[in-house]
Order: structure tokens, then sequence, then C-alpha cells
């Protein structure tokens, strides 16, 4: 049916292991519809997240990254069509499952971090409300056991005096602390996988140090995986154990973060990490990505969409 | 070029207005002073909150100031009212971070390009206006035909571009840059730092970029200014301050960003609580 994933598609080989991985994404392919055009934007991604491991998603805006962890939480926009492609969780097709169980999915098995803290929360609700919310639904519990588990995931992710700010409203409290209550919220009913879409991008540098500390040390404790994404390859360095960068919705270059970051990586991630100042090297020029190498990766897209172009007329033939 | 001394302001709290009456007013200045020379090329650092954004637009007279005193190409311009100010705005000129909502998005590119030309008397025509406008598009990278277009057609990159565009547009002594790079791609973004230290070059003109991220700062700016809670806590020569940073918030500043050098024990080793 579909045309197989040209070679740049590079899912890693090599690291293929008897059991399935937590998360496995298979040749996925998403396209937007919109005023009678098809605008292609996931080219058969595919990604392996292993329990208890950390993933970095990297990429520039309008990359994909986004969508791919949307396709994860079911929340594409309706214009988006799934056109190929598998999304398994522990073992289990999500787009094979009845919509009700993959609902219930999420909250629970699959929380996620936004970027927007102050949007993730809803600004009508006090704090309290919104963390035992998790709780009640996901886990059944009571009103008073929730309250009692609330403050303890609130004194969990550092938040002094949670009695208090169980009762606050979120714009009550500084991007901070509520993209603490956020992670506490993601953690609350103990999920195999949190979708991290660029949790920190909107904090300043020593509250990024410590949000990224407490996502790890959670991350540690519980066993939870997290696929992280972000535009930041120094945050990748730090925290995640592989990372996969995108393109134009191909994944382009993945691999353990050891062996990324000391150099054997595809030109694109090169290109990034040379766009990106350093304190430590201010000597080095700051390169955007160069006309070269962006006109080749154009024409590698175009390829790929020239040859699902000729499969889908062989397919309807 | 521009000195300022002292400069308190404080502004009314937003987050206690009560029904009635007046908000309390808070310190967000508490006596900065700062100094640049022509030519010179300074980063603003803080995290938020910490006052550089109010330093700016005290610097630029656009916020009033509880005490201090600011001397901009020799005249004393603290007590200045806008009619005295105006030809200095020529001279001084401010690009914000937020590029949507700094330009006007019922105006083509083009026009808000040529408008300054026309206000302030440095072209005689429309039709000249539009000329420079061209002009000063090119400068700064694009081609001819984004005079037609308007802000939501652009993106982020390409209008932070325009803002640019327009500071220059009068040929200032001083820009003012507040965060223009932050929200922007690591590709875009260093098109735009070359784009600044290209226009320096060319024009001579100051720059103070105000920036959390210090690795930008480090790449462009010769001096380096730290703020935290409204005031100046460390301020020098970028080597040296990068070199040996005195004040433990600049060490923890610096500290706590993540180069992309794999370090496990950077979670956990690195303290960036110490101040």
């Amino acid at each position: 049916m579909t045309p197989p994933p040209p070679s740049a598609s590079a899912a890693p080989s090599g690291v293929e292991s008897a059991i399935p991985p937590l998360l496995e994404i298979e040749n996925l392919r998403v396209a937007i519809h919109a005023r009678g055009a098809r605008t292609p934007v996931l080219r058969g991604v595919g990604l392996r997240l292993e329990a208890g491991r950390i993933l970095g998603l990297v990429g520039e805006s309008g990359g994909g990254k986004t969508m791919v962890g949307k396709a994860i939480l079911g929340v594409l926009p309706d214009s988006a069509r799934i056109e190929a492609g598998a999304i398994r969780f522990e073992g289990r097709d999500l787009f094979c499952l009845p919509p009700r169980e993959r609902r219930a999915l999420l909250g629970g098995s699959i929380a996620t971090i936004l970027q927007n803290p102050m949007t993730a929360l809803n600004p009508a609700y006090r704090i309290g409300d919104q963390v035992t919310d998790v709780l009640r639904l996901h886990a059944g519990l009571g009103r008073a056991e929730a309250r009692q588990r609330a403050l303890e995931l609130l004194a969990s992710v550092h938040i002094r005096a949670p009695e208090r700010v169980l009762r606050l409203y979120p714009h009550e409290l500084s991007g901070g602390m509520c993209q603490r209550v956020v992670i506490s919220i993601a953690f609350a009913c103990a999920p195999r996988l949190i979708i991290a879409d660029e949790p920190t991008t909107a904090l300043d540098v020593t509250v990024q140090h410590q949000i990224l500390r407490l996502i790890r040390d959670l991350q540690r404790k519980t066993g939870t995986a997290v696929l992280f994404i972000t535009h930041d390859l120094g945050v990748v360095a730090k925290v995640c154990d592989a990372v996969s960068v995108i393109h134009a919705g191909r994944i382009l270059d993945a691999g353990p973060v050891g062996r990324i970051f000391s150099g054997d990586r595809h030109p694109y991630t090169e290109a990034l990490l040379d766009a990106a100042p350093r304190y430590d090297r201010p000597e080095s020029a700051l390169r955007p990505v160069s006309p070269e190498l962006r006109a080749q990766l154009e024409r590698e897209t175009t390829e790929f969409d020239r040859l699902e172009q000729a499969a889908r007329e062989a397919a309807r033939a | 070029m521009l000195e300022a001394s002292g400069l308190r302001v404080a502004l009314p709290d937003r987050g206690h207005q009560p029904v009635f009456g007046r908000a309390p007013m808070i310190e967000i200045l508490e006596g900065v002073d700062l100094a640049v020379a022509p030519g010179q090329t300074i980063g603003l650092v803080g995290e938020s909150g910490s006052g550089k954004s109010t330093l700016a637009r005290a610097l630029m007279r656009l916020v009033p100031l509880s005490a201090g005193r600011i001397v901009f190409e020799g005249r004393d311009i603290t007590a200045l009212d806008e009619a005295a100010l105006r030809p200095l705005r020529a001279r001084m000129q401010i690009v914000f971070q937020d590029s949507q909502s700094a330009l006007n998005p019922r105006l083509a590119i083009g026009t808000a390009l040529a408008e300054p030309f026309l206000s302030y008397g440095r072209a005689k025509s429309s039709r000249e206006a539009r000329r420079l406008a061209d002009g000063l598009l090119e400068r700064v990278g694009l081609d001819a035909g984004f005079a037609g277009r308007y802000p939501h057609q652009l993106s982020g990159g390409q209008r932070q571009r325009v803002g640019i565009a327009r500071a220059i547009a009068l040929d200032p002594a001083l820009v003012i840059a507040d965060e223009i790079v932050s929200g922007l791609d690591v590709s875009v973004q260093a098109q735009v730092l070359d784009l600044l230290r290209t226009l320096r070059a060319e024009t001579g003109m100051a720059l103070v970029l105000i920036s959390h991220d210090l690795s930008v700062v480090r790449a462009l700016c010769e001096r380096v200014v730290i703020m935290q809670h409204g005031r100046v806590v460390e301020a020098g020569e970028s080597a040296a301050v990068f070199a040996s940073p005195q004040h433990p918030y600049t060490r923890a500043l610096l500290r706590a960003i993540p180069l992309p050098e794999v370090d496990p024990g950077w979670i956990d080793n690195v303290d960036v609580e110490e101040t």
C-alpha cells in the first residue's frame, strides 16, 4: 500500500530487542487536509521508547515534533488524517482501540506536560480541584483520600505550603510553580508514559534546571518513560537517554545521546548544534542551517512525497 | 553617549489591584546605573522579573521614573516632555520581543517602514519614503516583495527583521533590542544575530541587547550587565565576567545553562539555588 520508507528515514538499526518497547511508532503518516489541499506533516515517522527511559524528540518549529505527541495522545486537529502507520503502546495498537479504552489511557497510563503551564491549567478552578479531579477520575479515590494524595503530590514536586497552594488559582502562582503543579498532575496516577512537549521552554534557566531535575527524579522513582519534545539539544544532552531528530515530518537522525553528542550524527543535527551560540565558545561563528543543506532536505522531502504519490496511484489502479 | 544613574521605577502592582482606589506601587528598579559608549554593544541579562525590560523602557522614557537621571548625547532627558523628546526618539530606538504585536496588523510592511521617513520629514514624498523603505528591506535581508505583505503573512524571524528595519530607519545612535531572538528557532536566531552584527558594523550604532540567554549575549556583546531583583549585581567586560563570574547569581545562571554535551551529573551536581 505504502512505499518503503526512503533511506534517510533512519530508524536506528541494531537496537531491536525481543521484548516489545513501551511505545513504538511505525511508519506514521499524517496529512492535513484543508481547502481541498493535502499537506503531509508526518512522513513515515518511526520511534521506539523503552520503559523507564527518556527519549528526546528534537526539531525546528514546523518539523512535526508536536504532531507526533498529539498523534500519541489522539488529539490531532480535525483537519489531520492518519494515512498509515501504527502507534503501539505496551504492544496494543492505539488506532485499533475503542475510543473509550483509548480515553481511559490518557491521564492514567499516558500523561502530558505542556509548554505553557498557565494554559495547561484551567484558570477558573482552584489548584486543589484540578489535582484531585485526576485522582478521583483515574485512581477512583474518594474526596478525602484524593485531597490527602494531592497534598503528598504537591509536596513531592517541592511545593512548600501545599495546603495553601491547593486553595489558590493558577494566576496566583508563578510559571515555575504552575509547571510544578502540572507535573504533579502528570505523575498523579503513576503513568507509564509522559509526553512532555517543551516543558521548560517558557521558564528561566535556573527554574528550568529545577524542573528538569524534578522530572528526572520523579521519572527515576516511578520508572515512567518520557517522550521529551524540545528544540533545545542542550536539554536533550543533559536529560535524555536517546534522541530522534525530526525535520519536515521525517526522522533524520536517531540514537543514544552518547553517540549523537560525541559526533556520530546526521548533518542536520550537526547544523542545529552549530547554529546555537555557546557561552563557552564565544569565538565560534554562529552558522544558520546552510542553504545547501536546506535544499538537500527539501529535495529529499519532495522525493519522498513523489514516491508516496506514485504508490498511492499504483494502489488505486 | 547614554548615561543613566540611580534609576528607580515603581509601577502599580497589578496582582493586588483593589476593587476601589489605586493598586499599591512596587519597586521594579531599585537604583540602576548604566552607561553605553558610542558603538558599544552591551548585553543586559536577568531572569523574568529582574527589571531588564523595565530598564529598557525607562531608558527610552516610556515609563515614569521615581528617581534617577538619564543623559543622552550630552542632554539631560530625565524631565523632557514628549514634544522635546520627539527629535531624540529618532536617535534611540527599541525593538520588542513580540514582533507580532509590535507591528500594526493592518499596515503592509512597506507602509509601516515608510512611515518614519514621512513623520520625521526625511522623505519629501510618499514615493521617496517607499523607495527608502525598499532600501531598508534590502539591508535586513528581505526582498522587495515583502513591502506588499502584511505582518501575519511573515514568519517570526521575518517579522523580527522588519522590527529591526524600522528601528534603524532613521540612523539611530542607540538601538535597544528586548529579547528579540527568544522564541525563534536556533537557525533563525543565528541569522538575526548575524544581521545585528552586520548592521552594527555598517552603522556604528550602539546596541543594548536584552536577553535571558547568556550564550546569545556572549556571542554578540563586549560588555555584560547582570540584573536581579531590580538591581545590577554584576557588570563588566564579557570576557572577564564569563571567565570568572564574581557574583553568586551570575555563577548560578551560567551553571544552569545546559550545554549540548552529555553530562549525567549535571542535573544533580549543579546547584543553581545557591543564591
